[in-house]
């Protein structure tokens, strides 16, 4: 079993080094928009000249790609000769004219098209940063699980007698990845917002800055012991949050578990409740999703003060918790 | 020693000198001489240097019945074929198969041996006997195939001259420091395939070039494919840094030594590695590495290296950047590269490999003896 002290001061060192490194790339994204510029500029360039199918175009870049591509160049050279080369040149420049006709016709309707996609982009985008949790800078408290409920989640997770690999998604600044570590279990997480998670990697906690369905996307079957679900993930929409509950179910080992560590959606103030996105998610919602995806899964009483409950869920079997109480 | 002088042919689909592979293949059949067994190794590719050192597989007395068959795989080739019509055990080396996928743009036709490759190795591992897989991560991916006797042990790579010309043991207690008059050099070895992502690399030494604007790349390995070696070159030509980027090709060993001791840091980008031994190369002469952690790559390099979760040009540039000025972080890493060098020394591995071999004559040959 690894606990925080088993882990080399060396394998800290290194996850700091690059969780900085993340950090101060992300932050002069956000600072430098020539920076940013010449880094979209060097994507783009690279889209162009490799093979479609080369590159994992993002939608922009293979909409730029369908633009440039549905061009067509219809001037050719015409190198003459005087005499009967006037009459070559005449008949070339007739089908130089009706070529340029019909590449004008299909260059209109190709950039009909392309507009049209962009369109539908621009509103996809609009669509997207709605959905997006930035609406979190403007709370003026944090979403961080309180050092109770973390001490609490971590029994649960390390109550077996070999624990294995967690992971907690929506980590926050880490409090319940340190409160694993600290009762030995082998853990990291995963955040959004780099900035956040920096208390914590300089705690030499490793902490990462991923989105949390693509990560748990890229994971291999049956590769963790346990997920936590916390922070903020229950102001994802709905069809995202089932996603990531399939997905729970495909990474967790046979005996995995799942613990959803969320505030109560009766404990928003109202400012709070106007301005973060989605209505939230109750514990008995929660276990009523797990369950529709196979889980066995059980509510027990949290110290709070916004978790009120907590949902404990493993795959097929009855949930068996001994440590639940607060 | 071996008793009975069990007889063992080694199979690999090309014997080359110079890549890792091939070196581990001829490591390999060494020490089983070593052990006092016979040996023969059969290649579908003879490179004219190794003439005299492998037979052709056509030729393979099929009469002759060895104890059994030791197959290095690293890609497709007709040899699997060959070898899933024999009766005597077989013991894959397994080196791991680059994804066809990422060679489907490129060449088509590597990636249809590729694919080829991948239905062999599922064939095989029902057939085998058993497996050295040269990582945990090649070894993982034979278990989830169904072979369960699969042992790890890494590359048998040679130490290299350069790490003992260095006086590699004084960087212990060595502070490296960069001169900060000679160019930020960025040096990357291995194939040129889609796999090893040197666009990648080229776009951050772009970014990199507004802190240094000297600074190089250096690519040293042959092509497998001419068709993505085409478009770097282009690729960094509309960059404005195809000056600034070498293209060395194959090296001899000589060579290789004098690129390593002219870079400042070590750089990869590779999506897929079964081992990488590359990056031990580069510990081994007190190189700072910096690389995605993809595959293999984490498993190799340990703390030894700032590992990257992507592999964005940014994040590369800022790491190689931040090893430049930071001459602690440097020292750190290269002491910490060394360390971990000497965990894949070749009497270390050769150690291991020996006890591997031991154990699968003993179950595969001797007791059926």
């Amino acid at each position: 079993m690894a606990s925080s002290n088993d882990i080399p001061a060396s394998d800290h060192d290194i996850i700091r080094v690059r969780a900085e490194i993340e950090a101060e790339a992300e932050a002069l994204r956000r600072e430098d928009p020539d920076l940013a510029g010449f880094e979209r500029e060097i994507e783009r360039t690279w889209a162009d000249i490799a093979p479609i199918g080369a590159t994992g175009d993002p939608r922009e870049l293979l909409l730029d790609r369908a633009e440039r591509l549905s061009v067509i160049d219809a001037n050719v050279p015409v190198g003459s000769r005087r005499g009967i080369k006037q009459i070559k040149l005449l008949i070339r420049k007739a089908i130089y004219w009706y070529i340029r006709y019909v590449t004008d016709a299909f260059n209109v309707f190709t950039g009909v098209l392309v507009r049209l996609l962009r369109n539908i982009d621009e509103r996809l985008v609009v669509v997207e940063d709605a959905l997006r949790l930035d609406d979190a800078d403007l709370l003026d408290f944090s979403a961080e699980v309180s050092p109770e409920t973390a001490d609490q989640v971590a029994r649960i997770i390390c109550e077996k007698p070999s624990p294995g690999l967690c992971l907690v998604l929506s980590c926050g600044e880490g409090t319940i990845v340190d409160a694993i570590q600290r009762q030995g279990g082998k853990v990291y997480g995963i955040e959004h917002d780099p900035q956040r998670i920096m208390p914590g990697v300089q705690k030499g906690l490793d902490l990462r800055v991923c989105d949390a369905a693509r990560h748990l996307r890229k994971l291999a079957d049956n590769q963790l012991a346990a997920l936590v679900f916390a922070g903020v993930v229950e102001s994802l929409p709905l069809s995202s949050l089932w996603s990531m509950v399939v997905e729970a179910k495909r990474v967790l080992k046979p005996d995995g578990r799942v613990v959803v560590a969320v505030a109560d959606p009766g404990s928003r103030g109202v400012v709070e409740a106007d301005i973060r996105s989605g209505r939230g998610i109750a514990q008995p919602t929660w276990q009523h999703l797990l369950k529709r995806a196979d889980f066995s899964a059980q509510l027990f009483a949290a110290p709070g003060p916004r978790i009120s409950q907590i949902v404990v869920a493993e795959l097929a079997t009855e949930t068996h918790v001994t440590h639940a109480d607060s | 020693m071996c008793d009975l002088s069990p007889l063992i042919h080694h199979f690999t689909a090309v014997l080359a000198g110079r890549d890792a592979v091939s070196r581990h293949t001829l490591a390999v059949d060494a020490l089983l001489r070593e052990m006092g067994c016979r040996t023969r190794i059969f290649a579908e590719h003879i490179h004219p240097d190794m003439r005299g050192k492998a037979t052709d597989f056509r030729e393979h007395p099929e009469h002759l019945g060895p104890d059994l068959l030791l197959y290095q795989m690293s890609t497709g080739s007709p040899v699997a074929e060959y070898l899933l019509t024999r009766s005597e055990p077989i013991v894959l080396n397994y080196h791991n198969i680059t994804p066809a996928h990422v060679f489907d743009p490129w060449e088509p036709q590597v990636a249809v041996v590729l694919t080829q490759a991948r239905r062999q190795l599922r064939e095989l591992t029902r057939r085998a006997q058993a497996a050295i897989a040269v990582s945990d991560y090649n070894a993982q991916e034979l278990r989830v195939l169904g072979l369960a006797d699969v042992v790890v042990v890494p590359v048998l790579w040679g130490s290299p001259e350069a790490a003992v010309r260095s006086g590699s043991s004084e960087l212990l207690g060595l502070t490296v420091s960069s001169d900060g008059q000679s160019p930020l050099r960025m040096l990357f070895v291995g194939r040129i395939a889609p796999n090893k992502r040197h666009e990648d690399l080229i776009s951050a030494l772009a970014l990199l070039k507004r802190w240094h604007p000297l600074a190089q790349l250096v690519f040293v390995g042959a092509s497998s494919s001419p068709n993505y070696e085409s478009h770097l070159k282009t690729f960094a030509h509309k960059l404005g840094v195809f000056d600034s980027v070498r293209f060395a090709g194959s090296v001899s060993t000589d060579e290789l030594n004098e690129h390593y001791a002219d870079a400042s840091v070590y750089v990869s980008a590779s999506t897929h590695e079964g081992f990488c031994v590359p990056l031990l190369e580069a510990m081994s002469v007190g190189l700072p590495v910096v690389a995605v952690a993809a595959a293999a790559v984490p498993e190799t390099t340990a703390d030894a290296a700032v590992l990257l979760d992507s592999g964005k040009p940014l994040e590369i540039a800022l790491a190689v950047n931040r090893l430049h000025v930071d001459e602690s972080l440097r020292t750190r890493l290269v002491k910490r590269g060394f360390q971990r060098f000497r965990l894949f020394e070749e009497t270390v591995v050769k150690q291991q490999m020996r006890n591997a071999l031991e154990c699968l004559l003993e179950v595969h040959v001797r007791q059926k003896g």
